[in-house]
């Protein structure tokens, strides 16, 4: 079984620490996050 | 945007990112990323951003005890389990990070195909303690790998696969994806299929409660075979039912929903760190 912190590479992380900065800043400034999450039914 | 708070979960969060948030005009705190719900929400209160590094699960009624907060992000992909977004309006905003860890997943789960496959812990440990293995084993060069569920994991694994061992690519996706035409691997028309066709499944399924929950069972397991192999990289109470019901070695809980390790084969390995290469590992059949 793959463990959910399979995803810790510090590439990964880093990857993902900048998209979240970028959704941060995006909502900050007023705009469209660039990865919005929507409900899903 | 002085003023505004973000509060961050988890240990893993990099400074750099932490400096771009405050070069924003943001000022930046940690929190553990173990804290309950009642725990996270007494540290967000006044916050204006939150970034959800944790393993907090966090309920729609939560975001109610917020009134300041305008903004959460989770890190990863799934974040249903994690983050639950109310079904009506909300003053936050929600966001993710998607497939930002496809690739690190991918590299784990065919770390582990390979240790399945050539049975690197088993000899090792096996070393270590003194005893000599001449026991062949296949090569992932000459085994058939089967994708279900040819998403962002699936399709990375699928990549490196392919392209550092040779290794034969089966696959199975729920929906048809003209684009997957072209690619260099032969897809099947059932889950049942697959099993039948791979000597070793990675399962790469999303999960969606309630509706692929326990997928794989006995029968598809008896597909595989005794020589088979299993990686479940999904969820995994969206994967495997328990063929027996019975307590999995690894101490599970018995019966459904599912155990990560079966009690018959195909066999299936918990993760182990492998520390050291075996003096024989060009013994493969």
């Amino acid at each position: 079984m793959t463990p959910h912190s399979a995803y810790l590479s510090t590439h990964a992380i880093g990857r993902m620490a900048d998209m979240a900065v970028a959704n941060l800043l995006a909502v900050a400034r007023g705009e469209v996050p660039p990865n919005e999450a929507v409900a899903v039914p | 945007m002085s003023g505004r708070r973000v509060v961050v979960s988890g240990a893993t969060f990099p400074r750099s990112a932490r400096h771009a948030l405050e070069a924003g005009g943001l000022t930046v705190e940690t929190i553990p990323g173990d804290l309950d719900e009642a725990g996270v929400i007494e540290a967000l209160r006044g916050a204006w951003g939150y970034v959800l590094g944790g393993s907090e699960r966090m309920s729609a009624k939560a975001w109610e005890q917020l009134p300041g907060l305008e903004v959460a992000c989770f890190m990863g992909t799934g974040f249903k389990t994690f983050m639950e977004i109310p079904d009506g309006p909300s003053p936050v905003r929600f966001t993710y990070t998607p497939h930002a860890n496809a690739f690190a997943v991918a590299e784990f789960a065919l770390a582990q195909t390979l240790d399945l496959v050539r049975s690197i812990t088993r000899t090792v440990d096996g070393v270590a303690a003194g005893r000599w293995s001449e026991r062949a084993t296949p090569s992932l060069g000459s085994v058939r790998l089967g994708i279900a569920g040819l998403g962002h994991i699936g399709r990375e694994l699928a990549r490196m696969a392919h392209a550092a061992f040779g290794t034969e690519i089966v696959y199975w996706n729920r929906s048809r994806r003209p684009e997957f035409d072209a690619l260099p691997y032969r897809a099947v028309g059932s889950l049942d299929e697959l099993f039948a066709a791979a000597d070793v499944v990675s399962l790469n399924f999303a999960y969606e409660p309630g509706g692929n929950d326990a997928v794989v069972g006995a029968e598809q397991l008896r597909a595989l075979g005794p020589d088979g192999f299993l990686v479940n990289v999904s969820r995994r109470n969206c994967s495997i039912r328990s063929p027996c019901g019975r307590r999995s070695p690894s101490g599970g809980s018995p019966g459904p929903p599912s155990t990560a390790t079966t009690s018959s084969p195909p066999r299936t390995l918990p993760t182990t760190p492998t520390v050291c290469s075996p003096s024989c590992p060009s013994a493969s059949s």
